[in-house]
């Protein structure tokens, strides 16, 4: 029909299948392929030509594509809902097959367990701390040897070096000659300078003496250092 | 130490009863003889002051070490005793003087210049010797102290120029002379050497070049602004000619001192010992430089003259400085033109140099 469908309207509306039973002018053949077959058939045709409706193919088809967009739709959610729970169900059984083999590998670990080696262990861990608490108390004498190499002027010479440690503070005592005053009064200076840097707690100068030639002086020098900065730990953490 | 002198003078006057004999000792204590006492030598400098321009009587230099003692070859162990030895072979000269003055070494001397807020000048000298206990923390009453006012060169801030020094040495200094029944007025030779100059209103530098370290002497006409002693003395120069060729220190003073001839008659040990001369200079100048730099920021003004005084001072220290700081400032030896007041027969250039420190003495306002 090229698209188009003529569809007699009088004919969906007007006829009726008992009224044309009853009807004994009836001409229509109900098992007659071509139901009409009398002599109306030309006015039938002829009369309703006004009446018949011209339904566009596209405007069917929006009818029964509205309907066709859901249904897809509503299938491809509930494909991808089933997917979904699927997976889950997967994840759940992989889940508790791993902790399955977990939990037997651990039994086995558990049997063989050595209880003599962890008590080893945990004696070996109460010593580590307390050697790091000693270590914490004692002084890098390196440091302060170093310390006191830098700082002391290399005109003067060393007769005695003391050392002595106390519980928060290093004590260093240096029986010097200097080549003269001047020289000792430098140094005290650089040792002021040292103090005021923090680098040493305090100093002194002590038993300040002529020697026999008349030009050098003998003298004590006392250094206080800060234990915790030439500690061990302070050190290695450094 | 000067009232020490005046003491003992008085004693001595009240003794003479006769006028001639008043006279003629007035005469004797103006035959003044001035003695410089370092660690390696002591100098001799008699002026006759009853005559202007005074006349320079006598002068000798006696050489104690570091290396050679007065009898031959004998290290100095104890400068006290060959003091003693030296005074005891000159005690003929000593009996021809009636005043002595003593200037003594720099070496041990410490020289700080310290800063202090403006205040009550009680509280300010109390001030400067809290802040000069805190750097030399040393037993004071071992220690002889004195300072001098600079002024006010910041603002609300006074300068005070302080100078330390062990008791010890000036006692034992006077215990020998007191041997001799000589009282001298002692002065530490760093104030001698600031007299050299004119009295002026004008920053000056004295170098001296000493045989241990070189002293940097600011001073404001005579009047002296700070000291530095710099590492660098005459003997550097032969420590290093003694450890490159190997040679022992003492040859190393001989080579040196026969080093004009050396060079004049154009031997290599001339040349070598040219060479070791020119480095020092260099090194000396330029350290000059940076601190006269620094001085003259510091207190923002300008040094006009430069003096340099020792008598191992090189002739070419001078053009260093010239080369090394390009400023306007006059650089100049120590010379006759600073002792002008004085007049002697047959006293060389070099001798002014060798002096300095007993014509520093002579300058001084009695």
């Amino acid at each position: 029909m090229d698209g188009f469908t003529a569809i007699p309207i009088h004919n969906t509306n007007a006829i009726d299948k008992d009224t044309l039973d009853n009807s004994s002018n009836s001409n229509y053949n109900y098992n007659s392929p071509n139901n009409y077959t009398g002599p109306g058939t030309n006015d039938l045709v002829g009369n309703n030509d006004k009446d018949i409706e011209i339904i566009d193919d596209s405007k069917k088809d929006v009818k029964v594509n509205s309907f066709g967009f859901l249904l897809p739709l509503s299938i491809v959610v509930l494909l991808a809902v089933l997917s979904y729970f699927a997976y889950l169900v997967f994840l759940r059984w992989s889940t508790l097959q791993q902790v399955s083999i977990l939990s037997e590998d651990f039994g086995v670990l558990s049997k063989n367990l050595n209880k003599d080696e962890i008590n080893q262990f945990i004696l070996l861990d109460k010593s580590l701390k307390s050697i790091k608490e000693r270590l914490a108390e004692h002084a890098r004498v390196s440091d302060v040897l170093a310390f006191v190499n830098k700082n002391i002027r290399s005109s003067v010479q060393i007769a005695d070096y003391r050392l002595e440690t106390k519980e928060k503070e290093i004590n260093v005592g240096l029986a010097i000659i200097a080549p003269s005053f001047r020289e000792l009064a430098e140094q005290t200076e650089k040792m002021t300078d040292l103090k005021n840097n923090k680098e040493i707690i305090d100093f002194s100068v002590t038993q300040m003496a002529l020697e026999a030639d008349g030009r050098r002086i003998r003298f004590t020098l006392n250094l206080i250092f800060d234990k915790k900065k030439v500690s061990v730990v302070n050190t290695i953490q450094n | 130490m000067s009232w020490l002198t005046d003491l003992v003078s008085k004693k001595n006057d009240q003794s003479s009863g006769d006028a001639d004999k008043q006279v003629a000792r007035e005469e004797m204590r103006k035959r003044h003889l001035y003695m410089s006492v370092d660690f390696c030598s002591v100098k001799f400098l008699g002026i006759d002051e009853n005559v202007t321009p005074h006349k320079i009587l006598f002068w000798k230099e006696v050489l104690i070490g570091p290396f050679e003692d007065i009898e031959a070859g004998k290290p100095v162990k104890n400068i006290y005793s060959t003091l003693e030895k030296v005074l005891s072979q000159e005690k003929d000269i000593l009996k021809e003087y009636g005043d002595f003055s003593v200037s003594i070494s720099a070496e041990g001397v410490f020289f700080k210049t310290i800063e202090v807020p403006k205040m009550e000048v009680a509280d300010m000298q109390k001030n400067v010797l809290a802040e000069i206990k805190k750097t030399l923390q040393v037993d004071f009453s071992q220690v002889l102290f004195a300072q001098n006012d600079l002024g006010e060169k910041h603002e609300n801030m006074k300068t005070f120029f302080c100078v330390l020094v062990q008791k010890t040495t000036f006692e034992k200094m006077k215990e020998v002379f007191a041997k001799f029944d000589l009282n001298p007025y002692f002065e530490i030779e760093t104030f001698s050497l600031a007299r050299i100059p004119a009295r002026d209103e004008e920053h000056k530098l004295i170098l001296h070049l000493d045989r241990d370290n070189t002293f940097l002497i600011f001073t404001l006409g005579q009047i002296i602004q700070e000291v530095i002693a710099l590492p660098m003395g005459d003997n550097k120069i032969n420590n290093s000619i003694s450890k490159a060729l190997d040679i022992a220190f003492p040859d190393v003073l001989q080579l040196r001192a026969h080093h004009e001839v050396l060079h004049e008659e154009g031997r290599l040990g001339g040349q070598i010992l040219d060479e070791y001369v020119k480095d020092f200079n260099k090194t000396l100048s330029k350290t000059v430089a940076l601190h006269i730099l620094e001085f003259e920021k510091m207190f923002n003004l300008e040094i006009k003259e430069l003096i340099i005084s020792g008598a191992d001072a090189s002739s070419k220290l001078m053009k260093n400085i010239h080369e090394e700081f390009d400023a306007e400032m006059e650089v100049n030896f120590v010379s006759e033109k600073y002792f002008d007041q004085f007049v002697a027969e047959n006293f060389l250039e070099a001798d002014v140099k060798r002096y300095a420190q007993c014509f520093g003495l002579a300058k001084r306002i009695k």
